[in-house]
């Protein structure tokens, strides 16, 4: 079960990871539906953040549009899901991925031209752009109404639980976690790095910075693309007011907090714009009686989250990719002090 | 390290279930707290202080308090799945009073399917009504084409002949009026529709589409929008020279902020009423004010009163439960919330204390009347009797 070309050290840790993520689900003996809900959420925001985090953190080009081009994703496994049903889920899933990708190359057009704070507003028209054409191509978005799409069905089981959509999400985001790890192993991914460090230096270098930028956007929007796919077959209803800019602000929050330009930045990003209303929002119930926060309980959570992001900007920006194992080191210190054998 | 991860696996594989107390009915409530539609969430706040004000005055229900959780969906389909899922799985809710068009529509497989739990909707969508496909949603009144259906046969009687309808560009406000199109209701009714004009509704200003509403020139324009939009509608109307008189709302354009807001620019503006107002003369405002003497009031609005109602609705279907279980909470909560559904819908002629008219759910909403109200004098004065829709 265990791949044989990992050290013996790694076997065993692959060994427990494996059978906790077999185990997490049915070990809920409350509250599952809920913290799978929350899982699933959080596997899929891995999945675009760290889409985002190819193209931002370590290509160097902001997009403001990552949620649009989620919503071509979700759309087109709308579209696949219920005009052709016979479709298996894993065309439809890649679909949604090519077909995003081939929109993300499309927008990414400019960044041949633009960098930049420039880069970012044509972005940032290709999301408006996008949201125009989800709510009125009547003919093909449904428009405003939305689209209502059926569970997948994947070996003849209805995914339709918490529980079953779990296998779905999490391996996808661990898939797409390792491929990226692997990315900037490759020329392809030491290219963006160097374009995003200095791309006229890249350039004289001999990378092709066009190329290289747009296939950035590319595998970006592959994701976005994948991203939504998966949101639209959890969510079974898809319409044009989950993927506005306010969905792609999150994702840009998902990796300043996390740690732009960092695998594991996407990951802890991701867990913490998911999980952190989630703790507000409990911290705030049990202060309620206290506080009589009531009717400003509300705009308080949004404070909240606010105020983290500037904190983490202001005091470290490189996110909770260096906090964690910072923490890890110092607690690895604090107990070798304590026990020296 | 490696001795940690195995016991947080273990601990995980054994952990134990835990129940809900006993002697307590947590009922589940979210609305927008926070974002669009925040004029009208008097309805999310009301049936928590329903609820409470049971709790405080006869101590619950046949002994047993409830416990309303009162959550912020924001309008916005994720955040109200979470929610929903919280709500059935932490929680343990044995009813929910949810909101949004778009999230019900999302919840709708859930609600009836895997979770089976009785849901009130916001909502007066004719999409998500329908006792056979989803027998466990429920509506308090009209839908929004049952509502336009009323508007024309008011008209019909002061010899109208022309229609238009204004709408922003999102579910709430295109699908009912495309509906009523498609239906070609007013066509029916001996009307022309001259015009469907749409605006994106987060703008501020709606000057161009009114400016198109003029050279159109309807007898009436229909609004398919709530407060703050209205407000705005009325505002740019008076700009170009459309009288307030040629507008009628749904009934979520019954607010005292739209006269306090537009002034004279709302004068003779016209919109659905399909529950009481705060402030009549009704047995259910003086609960109300009485709770109010100990008590914050939210948002002292129609709207409030609406929740106030629906708050009822839920301590009723209870009440009946309990009675004839003997007093008992049943022990599985499917069969509690099942229960409830069946007295909710075996519900006739509920009298609500004036707060709206008597509630049969047979067919999933409680009524299907509504009157017309116009702005006088920054004053909402009735100007037709209870319409029925058909």
């Amino acid at each position: 079960m265990i791949p044989r070309f990992l050290p013996q050290g790694q076997r065993l840790w692959v060994f427990m990871g494996c059978l906790f993520f077999l185990a997490f689900p049915f070990s809920l003996s409350m509250y599952t539906q809920y913290v799978l809900f929350l899982v699933n959420m959080t596997a899929i925001g891995v999945i675009g953040a760290v889409g985002l985090n190819i193209l931002t953190g370590y290509t160097g080009m902001i997009s403001m549009g990552q949620a649009a081009f989620m919503g071509v994703g979700a759309y087109t496994v709308a579209i696949l899901g219920t005009q052709a049903s016979a479709l298996p889920v894993a065309f439809n899933l890649l679909a949604a991925g090519f077909i995003s990708m081939i929109v993300g190359i499309v927008a990414g057009m400019p960044s041949l031209r633009l960098k930049g704070f420039y880069l970012a507003m044509a972005t940032l028209a290709a999301q408006f752009l996008l949201e125009y054409l989800f709510k009125n191509w009547e003919g093909l978005t449904k428009g405003v109404a939305g689209i209502s799409v059926a569970p997948p069905i994947i070996f003849g089981v209805h995914m339709n639980d918490d529980r079953l959509f779990y296998f779905i999400a999490v391996p996808l985001a661990v898939i797409a976690v390792i491929a990226t790890k692997n990315l900037f192993r490759t020329n392809v991914g030491r290219s963006f790095i160097a374009i995003r460090d200095r791309d006229i230096a890249a350039g004289l270098m001999g990378i092709n910075v066009l190329k290289y930028r747009l296939l950035s956007f590319a595998i970006s929007s592959f994701f976005a693309g994948l991203a939504g796919g998966l949101w639209c077959y959890y969510m079974t209803i898809i319409n044009p007011e989950a993927f506005q800019l306010a969905t792609s602000i999150d994702y840009i929050a998902m990796i300043i907090i996390g740690g732009m330009g960092t695998i594991l930045g996407s990951v802890y990003g991701a867990i913490f714009v998911t999980l952190l209303p989630e703790v507000i929002q409990r911290t705030m119930e049990l202060l309620q009686p206290f506080l009589q926060t009531d009717y400003t309980f509300a705009a308080f959570k949004q404070i909240v989250f606010g105020f983290f992001i500037v904190l983490f900007l202001i005091y470290e920006p490189r996110g909770l990719a260096e906090i964690i194992p910072r923490m890890g080191r110092r607690v690895q210190l604090w107990v070798t002090a304590r026990h020296p054998k | 390290m490696k001795k940690i991860l195995c016991v947080t696996l273990l601990c995980l594989l054994a952990a134990p279930a835990v129940s809900a107390s006993a002697g307590e009915i947590p009922i589940g409530i979210y609305g927008t707290l926070s974002g669009t539609d925040t004029d009208v969430n008097g309805m999310a706040y009301a049936p928590r202080d329903f609820l409470t004000y049971v709790n405080e005055k006869f101590g619950g229900v046949m002994g047993h308090r409830y416990v309303p959780i009162l959550l912020d969906g924001k309008n916005q389909i994720p955040e109200e799945v979470k929610i929903f899922k919280r709500l059935v799985d932490i929680d343990k809710v044995a009813i929910i009073i949810g909101w949004s068009t778009g999230g019900t529509k999302a919840l709708r497989h859930q609600i009836n399917t895997l979770v089976k739990i009785p849901f009130i909707a916001q909502t007066l969508a004719a999409d998500v009504l329908d006792p056979v496909k989803y027998p466990y949603l429920f509506e308090l009144g009209p839908t929004y084409e049952e509502q336009v259906i009323i508007s024309l046969n008011w008209a019909a009687q002061k010899n109208v002949r022309t229609f238009a309808f204004v709408h922003a560009d999102n579910e709430y406000g295109r699908g009912p009026v495309k509906n009523a199109m498609e239906k070609r209701i007013a066509e029916r009714l001996g009307f022309e529709v001259v015009g469907d004009i749409e605006y994106p509704g987060a703008a501020p200003d709606f000057t161009p589409q009114l400016l198109r509403i003029k050279e159109l020139n309807p007898d009436y324009v229909y609004i398919q929008d709530s407060v703050n939009n209205t407000i705005k509608v009325l505002r740019d109307a008076a700009k170009v020279g459309i009288p307030a008189g040629k507008f009628i709302g749904n009934c979520y354009n019954f607010s005292h902020l739209i006269p306090q807001t537009a002034g004279k620019g709302a004068e003779g503006f016209k919109a659905l009423q399909i529950n009481a107002d705060w402030g009549e003369d009704i047995p259910l405002m003086n609960e109300i004010l009485e709770f109010a003497k100990t008590h914050k009031i939210a948002k002292a609005d129609t709207y409030y009163t609406k929740g106030w109602v629906e708050g009822k609705i839920i301590h009723e279907s209870i009440g009946r439960v309990l009675q004839k279980t003997g007093g008992k909470i049943p022990g599985s909560i499917a069969r509690f919330r099942n229960l409830i559904r069946d007295e909710l819908e075996g519900m006739e002629n509920f009298e609500t204390g004036g707060g709206t008219p008597p509630l049969t759910y047979k067919n999933h909403r409680g009524h299907t009347q509504a009157r017309i109200i116009e702005v006088r004098g920054g004053r909402y004065i009735p100007v037709s009797d209870w319409i029925k829709t058909h």
